[in-house]
């Protein structure tokens, strides 16, 4: 489990997730790619004009190998698909109220963890392109560090600005805590 | 003395599509045995690994009935 890497005294705030919409685009080529077959299929069983392809394909192939064929066919896109969705559903952005965890998950065999300490946060910026991130609500969100080389992105996030709001939020209750209290110099 | 021909199964025998078969099976374990690790040890909702598993059993195994039924 992921909170095994929460350390103690640590309290979990929100996860966020990418938007499910960039999902469901990458999923329409699979379902269209399983149903091309079928629609071949059909078309030729009735078409008149291919009436002896259709009769010499069940006499070479026979309808249950074919049948065979299509199940093997659809039971590597589902594998394909399962991949895609595990891809897409654990990759996570974990905000406690010391750090925000990036979790990604690229396939079975990638998976990278990486954190930012909110008092190191020094930017946060939302990027919304596109049409549909601007219609359905969703961004990439690219977080300054102090220190930092390289930019903590989140990207295809759902309310990006929402999401910078708390960030931005945590972040100032951060930093507040950790800061040394002022103390007036004393007279000598 | 000429040495025998090899035969090769043809694509539509039940001999082929059954070797084919032991092939994905092998596969489907495997694969099944990364999943399940992975959607029980990283998911941050056990409830969603299960249902996500179950869904994922459900259908490849549906599949695989289904090809195991057309040879």
């Amino acid at each position: 489990m992921i909170y095994k890497q929460i350390q103690d005294g640590e309290h979990v705030h929100a996860v966020f997730r990418k938007h499910w919409l960039p999902f469901v685009g990458t999923l329409i080529p699979f379902i269209l790619i399983a149903l091309l077959p079928s629609w071949v299929y059909s078309y030729i069983t009735t078409a008149p004009q291919l009436e002896t392809v259709y009769l010499s394909l069940q006499g070479s192939i026979g309808t249950d190998t074919l049948y065979f064929f299509y199940s093997l066919f659809l039971f590597v896109i589902f594998i394909a698909t399962f991949t895609i969705f595990t891809d897409f559903y654990l990759d996570a952005w974990v905000l406690t109220d010391k750090r925000i965890l990036d979790i990604e998950q690229g396939g079975f065999f990638n998976r990278t963890t990486s954190s930012v300490m909110l008092d190191h946060i020094q930017d946060v910026t939302v990027e919304t392109f596109g049409f549909f991130p601007t219609l359905f609500g969703y961004g990439t969100l690219h977080i300054e560090t102090a220190g930092g080389l390289h930019p903590f992105v989140i990207p295809l996030i759902s309310r990006p600005n929402e999401v910078k709001r708390i960030l931005v939020e945590f972040q100032m209750n951060a930093r507040n805590r950790n800061r040394i209290p002022h103390s007036e110099p004393e007279m000598l | 003395m000429t040495p025998d021909a090899i035969v090769l199964p043809s694509i539509t025998s039940p001999e082929f599509l059954s070797w084919i078969l032991i092939a994905i099976g092998v596969v489907w374990i495997i694969y099944s045995l990364v999943a399940t690790y992975h959607w029980i040890t990283y998911s941050l909702s056990p409830l969603t690994g299960i249902i996500a598993l179950a869904v994922y059993y459900l259908v490849s195994l549906a599949l695989l009935g289904a090809m195991i039924s057309f040879v």
